[in-house]
């Protein structure tokens, strides 16, 4: 109470001045027609201006839900796409062979001569050993090891990376490494030489694995090169998508994939 | 402070209060459009009370002169508005404008007490002040930063002429 008494014989006359200065214009407000119009129209403009101040914020902050739901949504795109494709136009939830899991990339190293990546989504989600993790535009590599909550996945800028490629429109398999090149190129070996190949051409997943579907689209072909008493061109290809900068990935699941590998190893039993 | 202060400045509110909305308000000068000029001789009060008044009073004063003028002009809490800012920038102005001697503590700041510089710097910088806020809250806008800027200024040229002939009729001692 002291205190109070203090403060006021010190700031008295400002604090009695607002009181009834505020008082007044809660009158002047209340109780004037033009002055009320006037401060509802202005009040309105300016919380107006607020208003779209805030939503932008808001829209800001809300950026990474939109992301996830337009992730979801490319996810589903690809997914039909990709079906689509390898069903050769006929298509039902009986063939439905992909399945596409949107992910983050939480972490992804591309310096190295080995490179990792680290998805935020794992065995609760359906992630398993072996498949295939793609970007919106190339690929990103295969699924290495899985925990609940994440996965590990080699990067396709990795010395263990062999894909099986081919260049549009032939099917010659050849596979897809990285020589330590950089983050965009990556080299096509045991394409034959007498394949007409030329620079642009489309490099493009041949889909004999069970991590790849068919007809994903990898590069272009950015140089031939012949080697020296090699039956093989050696292909450089520049990818479509930037590893590095990576922020999303689609974890390919192949229903069909246990069937596939069963079948092939019944003679190796 | 004694209590014939009190009645003189009584007596003062009332009158002051029922000249201006009695006489002044009636007052309309109308030269085809131009009518920027109103009387207003109410502050007049919040400028006669004793220097040494309590300002948050001198505040509060200036809320109820101001609300009583309100009354007669249909306008609740713009004059008190004024009332109440005239009041603040009174205690504010003694201050800037203290003599080198300082205040004679039973004063009220006449023409006598004060000599005739000083009180036509304060009062005419108070009723400039509170012509300014006056009419700036009644526009409620400052996009009618013109129609202020003229009211204001005819209306402070007319107002404190009659204000100066109040004083010169009445010669208040205190």
């Amino acid at each position: 109470m002291q205190n109070i008494l203090l403060l006021f014989a010190r700031f008295g006359t400002h604090i009695t001045f607002l009181f009834f200065t505020v008082v007044s214009f809660l009158l002047i407000v209340n109780y004037n027609k033009t002055q009320n119009a006037i401060f509802i129209n202005s009040s309105n403009y300016y919380a107006n201006k607020l208003d779209a101040r805030t939503s932008r914020w808001q829209n800001y902050l809300s950026l990474q839900e939109v992301n996830d739901s337009l992730s979801r949504h490319n996810a589903e795109l690809m997914e039909y796409f990709i079906n689509f494709r390898s069903a050769e136009g006929v298509i039902s939830d009986s063939t439905r062979q992909y399945d596409l899991i949107p992910a983050r990339v939480v972490r992804s190293t591309y310096n190295l001569r080995n490179n990792h990546l680290t998805l935020d989504i794992g065995k609760k989600s359906g992630v398993e050993k072996d498949m295939g993790v793609l970007s919106e535009a190339g690929i990103l590599g295969i699924v290495k090891n899985v925990s609940d909550d994440f996965s590990h996945v080699v990067s396709i800028l990795n010395s263990q990376t062999r894909i099986s490629c081919t260049v549009k429109p032939y099917a010659y398999p050849g596979n897809l490494i990285w020589e330590n090149l950089d983050s965009k190129h990556m080299t096509l070996e045991s394409i034959p030489k007498h394949v007409a190949i030329s620079v642009g051409d489309t490099v493009v997943t041949n889909g004999y694995s069970t991590i790849f579907p068919v007809n994903i689209e990898v590069g272009t072909v950015a140089e031939v090169k012949t080697d020296l008493g090699s039956s093989n061109f050696n292909i450089k290809v520049a990818l479509f998508n930037n590893v590095p900068n990576s922020k999303r990935g689609f974890v390919i699941k192949n229903n069909l994939a246990a069937q596939q590998k069963t079948l092939e190893n019944i003679d190796n039993e | 402070m004694n209590s014939s202060v009190i009645i003189v400045n009584t007596i003062r509110f009332f009158v002051l209060v029922i000249g201006q909305v009695l006489v002044f308000k009636r007052i309309a000068f109308n030269w085809g459009d131009f009518a920027f000029i109103h009387f207003i001789i109410y502050p007049l009060f919040l400028i006669l009370l004793p220097i040494k008044t309590s300002r948050p009073l001198v505040i509060f004063l200036g809320f109820l002169i101001g609300l009583s003028v309100d009354l007669f002009y249909d306008s609740p809490g713009i004059h008190a508005s004024a009332g109440v800012f005239t009041g603040y920038a009174r205690g504010i102005l003694l201050d800037f404008i203290e003599p080198y001697e300082g205040y004679n503590t039973n004063d009220s700041p006449t023409v006598e007490t004060m000599g005739i510089g000083w009180f036509m710097t304060f009062s005419s910088i108070l009723f400039g002040l509170h012509f300014l806020w006056y009419f700036s809250v009644e526009a409620f806008s400052f996009v009618f930063f013109f129609e202020i800027l003229l009211n204001t200024i005819f209306s402070f040229i007319a107002s404190f002429i009659i204000v100066m002939l109040l004083l010169l009729i009445f010669r208040p001692k205190r």
